[in-house]
């Protein structure tokens, strides 16, 4: 456990009725980081996510943000305190404009000015979104709703952003351009990043590292380049799995 | 005209909670009962040695109250809008459906409580002699301190999260906003304005009866709400205009015209039967109701919150 790091999840144990879906969890955010989490289907990702943004409740185990326990605390208290969460399929309010969405965030600062000066900054980095500033939000692409749902969570002034399949349902072009805002954003902000993906292919070029969950549990983590296919391949989809003839390094 | 003002705060008070928060509520008449009765606690009676022999279980002080009507409109709006309150901050722990069903019992429950508290609410027996102080001048003016009161809650900060916890409530929480809080806010509201609607109610007809409170009117100035359009200001008070105006043309219908010598007349009940076809092509060829979410806008007003 390091000093800097802005998350800390311990122990991370959670169900659904009789269900376990997490089997205990544990991993570290280290500050300005990105951190991905992989896994099929079913491995527990968004319940982890949503987990530790208050959304699901825990049966054991703790959370850590900035130092302080946030366990068990309330979505919206979580969110005001510097943690952000951007849920899976772009939860976009459909029927507010583009700029009520992005000041929905906003209404528990207490710092007035400085909410236009945060909105000129998400503009900066998402100019479409000025483009489309009086557009129902349901009434957009998916890359854009994408990069709005993102926008909406820059406008909490967060430290730490949760992302729950930022690639989901979008054209690979416009994936690449998301990562690379989220990579500026990082550099540019110091913002610290949790993602989850399906396909690791994706985050290898940006994550610091990544952890590969299957059935609840971390089933293996590292740098990019430290992890080779094998060890991926068979982290993802169970040991000895691994096709050496198809080289199936694309998970 | 005058019943139509009346409409108007009634549904306008529906859509401040109904619109906003996408939860549709059956209770809220209960809040135009309790501010009719409010009205009557202050404001009864026009000769006040009635008032002891109708409410005996009134407390002396009230009992010898017979205050102007603008104290008994206040003392509605106050007490309905606080019951809202209070009643909204339990129910608005529940959603969806749950919701809607349990603004159904909070109707039914508080129809049986005025209908059995005898001594302070006359029981099933009709209040008579409750002050007029109803006129369409009157009326329209009430009616659009309503609107206004509607308008800036949609432009408020409250407004726009509530709209945002209808939308998606999940992503609404992950945005820091207290979706309970905000619905309970728009719930005393509505609850506020629905008080008043009862309070011109009153003072409109002179009498107050706990049956005038109930169903009957849950579900038409519903009708009214969804037929116009929930998603908008304009098409709650376009509701209201639109059903007015159709069961008024029936009902002159069912009266019958006079065609030289032949009387032209639709059978009677046909009020209540054309009024439901009009629902039913409003709602097969307009699902989203009249104005589909739209407001009538006047230039381009906005707040700042």
């Amino acid at each position: 456990m390091m000093v800097n790091d802005i998350l800390q999840v311990r122990g991370l144990r959670l169900g659904y009725g009789r269900a376990m879906v997490l089997n205990g969890v544990s991993f570290e955010v280290p500050a300005k980081g990105l951190i991905a989490i992989v896994g099929p289907n079913g491995a527990g990702k968004s319940s982890t996510l949503g987990a530790i943004a208050g959304g699901n409740t825990v049966s054991s185990g703790t959370i850590i943000f900035e130092g302080k326990d946030i366990t068990g605390a309330a979505p919206e208290v979580i969110a005001a305190a510097g943690l952000s969460f951007v849920p899976e399929g772009r939860h976009v309010f459909s029927s507010l404009t583009v700029e009520e969405n992005l000041r929905v965030g906003t209404f528990r600062r207490k710092d007035r000015n400085a909410v236009e000066i945060d909105l000129e900054r998400v503009f900066d980095y998402f100019p479409r979104l000025k483009e489309r500033l009086r557009q129902p939000g349901g009434k957009m692409s998916g890359g854009e709703q994408q990069m709005l749902v993102i926008g909406r969570a820059l406008m909490c002034r967060p430290r730490l952003v949760l992302i729950d399949e930022p690639s989901l349902g979008l054209a690979p072009r416009i994936v690449d351009e998301v990562y690379d805002i989220l990579q500026r954003l990082r550099t540019e902000e110091g913002l610290s990043l949790l993602v989850n993906e399906q396909s690791s292919r994706r985050v290898m070029k940006y994550a610091d590292e990544i952890i590969v969950l299957r059935e609840g549990a971390v089933q293996l983590r590292g740098e990019p380049s430290a992890l080779g296919a094998e060890t991926l391949h068979d982290a993802y989809f169970g040991a000895g799995t691994f096709d050496h003839d198809s080289a199936g390094g694309t998970v | 005209m005058t019943e139509m003002t009346i409409r108007v705060v009634l549904v306008v008070g529906l859509y401040v909670f109904i619109g906003n928060s996408g939860i549709l509520s059956f209770g809220h008449v209960s809040f135009m009962s309790i501010g009719a009765y409010a009205f009557v606690w202050i404001s009864c009676c026009t000769l006040p040695a009635l008032k002891p022999l109708y409410l005996p279980g009134l407390p002396i002080v009230l009992q010898e109250t017979a205050l102007p009507s603008p104290a008994g409109i206040a003392a509605a709006a106050a007490l309905a809008g606080g019951s809202a309150l209070v009643i909204g901050s339990i129910l608005m722990r529940l959603s969806g459906t749950a919701a809607s069903i349990a603004t159904f019992s909070l109707l039914a429950g508080q129809y049986a409580l005025f209908r059995n508290w005898t001594g302070v609410t006359g029981g099933t027996s009709s209040l008579a002699n409750v002050p007029v102080f109803m006129n369409s001048a009157i009326g329209t003016l009430l009616a659009i301190g309503a609107v206004l009161i509607a308008w800036l809650h949609h432009q408020s900060r409250y407004g726009l999260m509530l709209r945002a916890a209808r939308d998606e409530q999940t992503a609404s929480k992950a945005s820091g906003v207290n979706v309970w809080l905000v619905r309970t806010i728009a719930f005393g509201l509505s609850g506020l304005i629905m008080g008043v609607g009862g309070a011109m109610q009153a003072g409109f007809l002179g009498i107050v009866t706990v049956d005038a409170f109930y169903l009957d009117v849950t579900f038409l100035t519903l009708a009214m709400l969804i037929v116009g359009g929930s998603g908008s200001l304009s098409g709650a008070v376009v509701g209201v205009i639109a059903l007015t105006a159709v069961t008024e043309m029936l009902r002159r219908f069912e009266v019958g015209i006079h065609l030289g010598d032949a009387l032209l007349a639709l059978p009677r009940g046909f009020q209540e039967v054309g009024l439901g076809i009009v629902m039913i092509l409003v709602m097969i060829f307009r699902p989203a109701g009249i104005m589909n979410g739209r407001e009538l806008t006047v230039g381009h007003f906005r707040l700042k919150r």
